[in-house]
């Protein structure tokens, strides 16, 4: 694939002007700037979802492949931006293929794991040289069987920067308090934008590192609030208690309380950078993606969604997916959508979907 | 939602033909041709606003068609995205496939998501309370003695390291209490190269005593001394139930293929599948480790009533342990219950030897 974009700094700078030559003597209309629009219906989705979980469980999980195909195909066609919506064209018989894969690996880990603790750890060391591979794999394979206005994604990232921000940067910052943590994934989110491209335009993600660290503010605050406060209440009970035994049951509560701000700081800061990414995202040069939406009420939407399905038994997670979706697509735009007249490629056909299955079998967290 | 009986068969749209908007893109170009799509004598014309065209015939076609989403593939890589909110699209779908997929007319009757929400809940609830703990115990059968005997070795050092510490008792306390276990093995008529009593203090487990899959028992210091010989001999039998039992195997066994059903039909990975699976999996898990301990409790009392033993000298060892660990009735008391401990007790209190065990 031929990409003639100019190169584009990550230090947030706008690109030199680079207007095509007509754009100069006449009169340049501003950027259009249109919406994400999610349309999906919950009832409607609930029943594509319960129907399709009943096929997998009577077919003991063979129809799951093709379950997850028409769930994800739902998803996309009511994801439309611009009145245009997207096209998921995975093969359910390469997603079964995966998933087979991926449960005699869980299986196998598992199993490994009583049998034999020391051989399990021992394995940790050929996995982290897998894990790059499950996503490189992954991210190409749900690039590939992306849509977008008859124009495919395409993921080009290689082992070697998967294997350098994926296990040997997060291993390094263990050394530094996890104080490299934000900008970490920082450049995960850049490389991950960097090697998509739609079309012959390549993706780009527009933002600093201290963007980064900005965001994660929450969680780093409410961690030292919680810290304190902890040792506060743990010194009160020990001055009133006096032994251990006898923890009144006041202190569980307080320690349960402080555990569920803990939850909600994560899904706050998981909310905060969801919406730094899209909102720094570059789709070539002049169309830029716009993410308004309010990281606590995402987080909120996401903690009432999570006791939701708890509380259910997983009957409203159809509800919770559409109203999360809803939400995040109703804050989020594009401006300069008219170059998207310019944009050319074919559709791509996918290929193995193992490293994909495997990936999200051991719960392995990607995408924006 | 869309009625279900679709009016329009094969031979319907050949006479009047279906007209909708929406816009065209050429083969390997995102350039938006705004137009319209006509299905008129079993084939497709496209006809923009800028005068762009396309034709192909119907059965070339691909329709992807999630209701109001609906886009028309054509073989030479061109696409038309139909736009929604259109009662001609109907016409188009019936068109192009007489007959939607069984799975779409399933998805789109009322009375199949009905059908479809009680089988997976009644199905759901079969699959973990009857099949896999009936499918457990033969599998776990079939595991071989040495492997389980492996997953001791594996787990007994680090159990030490973590939580026990070399045991205090006398050697003759020790041989005494292992000169009774062996009585109690070889009595019940079973494989004695099978176990191994293992002697350690409890540290902060205080007073217990637990088997491992392979034939290890372990108990800890703090139990022998609260428990007096012959309560002691009863729960070495209980413990000895959870081996002959495989009941760690089973757990195991249980975990695994519970891992590997949250990949098959679980939610998709993300947070909150995270937080929603972590609950449940410990109150099942819960749930089946009491149906373990009943089952160990009726194994001690059959084997103590074969040997001639009063087998409620079980119940007077639990009575003991329950007052040795108030705490932990305190803290998970939604877990593993203080009620649970009494109920036990009295079903131990109310066997009765004559019964002929049905499994022997
Ligand atoms: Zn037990």
């Amino acid at each position: 694939m031929h990409d003639d974009s100019p190169p584009t700094g990550h230090d947030g700078t706008p690109p030199p002007d680079l207007a095509p030559p007509e754009a100069a003597h006449t009169d340049t209309p501003p950027p259009r700037e249109a919406g994400f629009v999610f349309t999906g219906d919950t009832g409607e989705y609930f029943r594509i979802w319960i129907v399709n979980a009943c096929l997998s469980l009577v077919t003991l999980g063979i129809w799951s492949a093709w379950a997850k195909v028409r769930t994800t195909q739902y998803i996309r066609a009511h994801t439309t931006l611009d009145g245009m919506p997207f096209t998921y064209d995975a093969n359910p018989l390469a997603i079964l293929r995966g998933r087979i894969l991926a449960v005699t690996a869980v299986g196998v880990w598992t199993a490994l794991g009583y049998v034999a603790p020391a051989a399990q750890l021992l394995l940790l060391v050929p996995a982290a040289f897998i894990v790059p591979w499950l996503i490189t794999a992954s991210l190409r394979f749900n690039a590939r069987v992306t849509t977008y206005r008859n124009v495919g994604f395409s993921f080009s990232g290689g082992y070697g920067d998967a294997f350098g921000l994926f296990i040997v940067a997060p291993f390094l910052s263990a050394f530094t308090l996890y104080l490299l943590i934000p900008w970490v994934i920082f450049r995960q989110r850049a490389w991950q934008a960097e090697k998509t491209a739609w079309g012959n335009v390549g993706l780009a993600l527009r933002a600093r590192a201290s963007d980064f660290y900005a965001a994660h503010l929450p969680a780093i605050i409410t961690g030292i609030v919680v810290a304190v406060s902890l040792f506060a209440v743990m010194g009160l009970t020990y001055a009133g208690a006096g032994d251990r035994e006898s923890m009144p049951p006041a202190f569980w509560v307080a320690v349960g309380f402080l555990y569920l701000v803990v939850l909600f700081a994560t899904l706050v800061t998981h909310a905060a950078v969801t919406r730094l990414t899209l909102d720094s995202l570059w789709i070539g040069d002049q169309a830029r993606v716009h993410c308004r939406m309010d990281p606590l009420r995402y987080a909120w939407i996401l903690a009432t969604n999570a006791v939701g399905t708890l509380v259910s038994l997983g009957l409203l997670y159809p509800w919770g997916e559409i109203r999360r979706l809803r939400y995040l697509a109703a804050g989020t735009s594009v401006s300069g959508v008219e170059t998207f007249d310019e944009v050319t490629g074919s559709r791509a056909a996918a290929g193995s979907a193992a490293g994909q299955e495997i990936a999200d079998a051991f719960d392995i967290e990607l995408g924006f | 939602m869309r009625s279900t009986s679709n009016s329009g068969s094969d031979e319907d749209h050949a006479g009047a033909p279906a007209v909708v908007n929406g816009s065209w893109f050429a083969a390997g170009s995102a350039r938006r041709h705004d137009g319209t799509l006509t299905l008129e004598g079993g084939a497709f014309r496209v006809l923009s606003a800028d005068g762009a065209t396309a034709a192909c015939p119907v059965a070339q076609a691909r329709l992807s068609d999630f209701g109001d989403a609906m886009t028309v593939e054509f073989p030479d890589g061109s696409a038309f995205v139909v736009a929604s909110g259109q009662p001609a699209a109907a016409r188009l779908r019936a068109g192009v496939r007489g007959r939607a997929q069984l799975v779409t007319r399933l998805e789109r009757r009322w009375q199949a998501v009905l059908v479809a929400v009680v089988a997976t809940v009644v199905l759901c609830a079969l699959l973990l309370f009857v099949v896999l703990p009936a499918m457990t115990a033969p599998l776990a059968r079939l595991v071989p003695d040495a492997w389980a005997r492996l997953i001791d070795e594996q787990s007994l050092p680090l159990f030490d390291r973590l939580v026990l510490d070399p045991s205090a008792l006398p050697t003759g306390e020790r041989e005494r209490i292992a000169g009774g276990f062996a009585e109690l093995v070889d009595g019940l008529g079973l494989d004695t190269s099978r176990y191994s009593l293992q002697f350690r203090s409890g540290g902060s487990v205080g007073a217990n005593a637990f088997a491992m899959p392979g034939g290890t028992i372990i108990v800890t210091d703090r139990m022998t001394e609260i428990a007096s010989p012959a309560e002691l001999d009863a729960v070495l039998a209980h413990e000895i139930g959870h081996v002959e039992l495989r009941h760690g195997l089973q757990q195991i066994l249980r975990k695994s293929t519970l891992a590997i059903i949250l990949v098959l039909v679980g939610p998709d990975a993300g947070t909150i599948s995270e937080l929603a699976q972590g609950l449940p999996a410990v109150l099942l898990d819960s749930g089946y480790s009491r149906a373990f301990e009943r089952e160990a409790d009726r194994f001690a009392c059959d084997a103590l009533a074969r040997l001639g033993r009063d087998p409620s000298a079980l119940a007077d060892a639990l009575q003991r342990l329950a007052e040795e660990h108030p705490e932990a009735v305190a803290v998970h008391a939604w877990v593993s219950s203080h009620p649970e401990t009494d109920e036990r007790i009295a079903t131990i209190r109310s066997f009765t030897p004559a019964e002929p065990a049905p499994g022997r």
